[in-house]
């Protein structure tokens, strides 16, 4: 059961979309306001000062690249990792903010609850979208337990349902 | 069409482990090189004002944040107070305010200047002198909460930077809520 989840065809597809559309339309918002969001990762306290405009220049653009990518089902072995890569980096970056207690709505230290609690919220929302996108690694490069998964799912889902 | 799909899973199907990671590796590093080259395309063509580096030096993000405000000092904020006319707005969350606050605070997140507005207005036609802060010397919330509450008609509305830090290093009083 677990590994006819991982490996299932519709189960791929609805995370590809469901990832691709997030990254497109979040890349899209982001490139209309490179300032806005120079500030939002200033707020994370993380990067030196001379890459924060770098990184948001950058950033937006390559989202949506791989947000296409995912979306048109194009070299999706690769848009898979960097999709993976990309929201480990950001999980990781939240996790050093809840534990410094830094809110990263707005870069202040917060000794109250909610400020921790939206970083809480965005570090699980994110972990949820990395679980997809590790769903979409192991389908479609067959790194790790889903080896020959690819070419070994697809023929079996044929052979069920030729069976049923 | 469909052999040939086929085809190319079985041949991605008897490659090995370090091969596929490989072609995942290639794959990311095109794909991470094409949305690079379109990001400096996109600021060469759109002749985007934000230089590639800097302008987050502290003094610069201050300057940023202020913008278009009024920047009270600490002294006159002070003053204000001692006169009974200052009006301190709490830019930070609820749970830090409820830790400590200026004396007679209101605490207005940036995202409740339009519920707090009708309140702050009065008291400013009143005469009182609406003194936004939060806390950190590059905390944007209080010139949000200018900016925001200038957006609904309450104009003159002043920044204390780093007003929490600087007003407690004075030893001036403070309130903490029951």
């Amino acid at each position: 059961m677990k590994r006819r989840i991982l490996h299932s065809r519709w189960v791929s597809m609805v995370f590809r979309l469901v990832l691709g559309g997030i990254f497109f339309y979040a890349g899209a918002v982001k490139s209309q306001d490179p300032w806005g969001f120079a500030q939002a990762i200033y707020n994370y306290r993380i990067l030196p000062g001379p890459l924060i405009n770098l990184v948001a220049l950058i950033l937006p653009w390559v989202e949506m690249v791989v947000g296409g990518a995912l979306i048109l089902g194009v070299w999706m072995p690769g848009a898979s990792l960097l999709v993976c890569g990309l929201l480990a980096t950001f999980a990781f970056a939240l996790f050093l903010n809840l534990a410094r207690g830094i809110d990263v709505d707005c870069g202040c230290f917060s000794t109250a609850s909610s400020g921790a609690g939206n970083t809480t919220w965005y570090l699980l929302r994110d972990l949820a979208l990395l679980a997809m996108g590790l769903q979409l690694l192991l389908r479609y490069s067959g790194v790790g337990p889903g080896d020959r998964s690819l070419a070994e799912t697809s023929h079996g889902e044929g052979r069920e349902r030729h069976c049923e | 069409m469909r052999q040939g799909l086929i085809a190319r899973e079985e041949k991605g199907s008897s490659m090995s482990t370090g091969a596929r990671f490989t072609r995942a590796l290639i794959q990311a590093t095109g794909l991470l090189l094409a949305g690079i080259a379109l990001g400096v395309l996109s600021k060469e063509i759109r002749g985007l004002d934000i230089p590639w580096s800097g302008g987050w030096s502290e003094k610069e993000v201050v300057a940023r944040h202020l913008e278009g405000l009024e920047e009270i000092s600490v002294e006159e904020a002070w003053r204000a107070y001692q006169s009974g006319q200052a009006l301190f707005l709490d830019a930070r969350d609820p749970g830090s305010f409820s830790m400590g606050h200026l004396p007679g605070a209101l605490n207005v997140p940036p995202s409740e200047a339009e519920g707090a507005s009708e309140e702050i207005r009065v008291l400013v036609q009143a005469g009182m002198i609406a003194i936004a802060y939060c806390d950190g010397v590059d905390c944007p919330l209080s010139s949000e909460l200018a900016r925001g509450l200038g957006e609904r008609g309450i104009e003159g509305v002043k920044v204390l930077v780093n007003g929490w830090s600087r007003w407690r290093e004075r030893g001036y009083p403070v309130e903490i809520a029951k």
